[in-house]
């Protein structure tokens, strides 16, 4: 069965806690966190991140495009844009991303 | 105070003439001779916004003050800042003979996120050094060399850190195979090792990952030396055709607990 929205979101909201839960400086995540620059994310974990998801849903979906993509648009991302990407890519229709620019 | 009302007083001994905040890493430059060098701090030398004080130009302090973002980002950036400043200006005294302030040597990002040093000096000196800055848990370093000519990459990853597994989305299916046939101890340095080159070369080229991280095709590590040959792919040929088919070398090494890569390529290659 598909998951719902809120269960997407619940679980990239673990997801993010788990994998920031040993950094010293991690703060609160939610659902408008950015993940570059305020969860802290690095290219690399994003991609750690990305693997985790898949494997948890057993769904391949396009990360590196969309990593590819926010790269060339230098924007960061937000977890409820990433909430929607997943969906997007397990069937649900979901509205435009806001694009949000990353600093330098 | 000054003529516009500014309190001004002298800055402390260690901003002035040669004092470095951070500390030469011979390693990631060894490989390219005398016009490169390597910086690298480890920790925060100050409390943050005594650093930023003590370093950063006005436009970069402007920069730092209306930063929104997490401390860890804040503190990475200032470090990276910190850690790139100091490996232009040993490069600066070690080829040119002058000594430059932290605050001299400004760090901005071009249109695609790459850092360039700018300053009075690139003009007076007729020099215009390139930089490539990486973070990682807690450590920054800055790669600089002396010919503008030169694109530079470094990446920096901790092992310390546990990482899942990434490679099904940053690596195809030879690179995986590779990374297979490794035996299943040494199988995680050598997937940051294979990660770390990409990312230098991505640098070094000035795009980042925007083009596809599988743009960036690990052709042949050597695993005695640790040197990588990587191959453009996809997207990456589009923006830069003059490489097809020419290898691109990155060299990784491991030290402690960080692996690193470094690349330079001549910048007339990719024009």
């Amino acid at each position: 069965m598909r998951p719902s929205r809120q269960e997407i979101l619940d679980y990239l909201l673990r997801t993010m806690q788990d994998l920031t839960q040993d950094w010293d400086y991690a703060e609160p995540v939610s659902a408008e966190s950015l993940l570059f620059t305020e969860v802290g994310l690095e290219s690399l974990d994003a991609v750690i991140l990305g693997t985790a998801i898949q494997e948890h849903y057993r769904t391949p979906m396009p990360f590196a495009e969309l990593l590819a993509e926010i790269g060339e648009q230098q924007r960061d991302l937000t977890i409820n844009e990433l909430v929607d990407f997943v969906d997007t890519h397990l069937g649900a229709q979901v509205p435009e991303a806001v694009a949000v620019r990353r600093p330098q | 105070m000054d003529a516009f009302g500014s309190t001004v007083c002298d800055p402390p001994d260690e901003v002035q003439g040669t004092s470095c905040l951070s500390r030469l890493w011979d390693a990631p430059a060894a490989p390219y001779g005398q016009g490169t060098l390597c910086c690298r701090l480890d920790a925060l030398p100050r409390e943050p916004n005594v650093l930023a004080d003590l370093i950063l130009s006005p436009a970069e302090a402007d920069v730092w003050r209306s930063m929104r973002a997490v401390e860890k980002r804040r503190h990475e950036w200032l470090l990276g800042r910190c850690a790139a400043k100091d490996a232009v200006r040993l490069l600066v005294e070690k080829h040119a003979g002058v000594q430059l302030a932290p605050a001299d040597v400004e760090i901005q990002p071009d249109p695609y996120g790459r850092p360039r040093a700018v300053g009075p000096f690139t003009a007076r000196l007729g020099i215009q050094p390139a930089i490539s800055i990486s973070h990682s848990h807690g450590t920054a370093v800055a790669l600089a060399a002396f010919d503008p000519g030169q694109l530079v990459g470094i990446d920096l990853e901790s092992l310390a850190q546990q990482r899942a597994d990434f490679e099904a989305i940053a690596f195809d299916l030879e690179e995986r195979r590779m990374l297979a046939a490794l035996p299943p101890g040494s199988r995680q340095e050598w997937a940051l090792r294979m990660w770390c080159a990409k990312e230098a070369v991505a640098k070094a080229l000035g795009r980042g990952f925007s083009m596809g991280i599988q743009a960036f095709h690990i052709a042949g590590p050597q695993y005695g030396s640790g040197v990588m040959q990587l191959e453009l792919r996809d997207e990456a040929l589009e923006h830069f055709p003059r490489l097809r088919g020419i290898p691109i070398t990155a060299y990784t090494a491991r030290e402690k607990a960080f692996v690193f890569s470094t690349t330079i390529y001549q910048q007339g290659a990719v024009e």
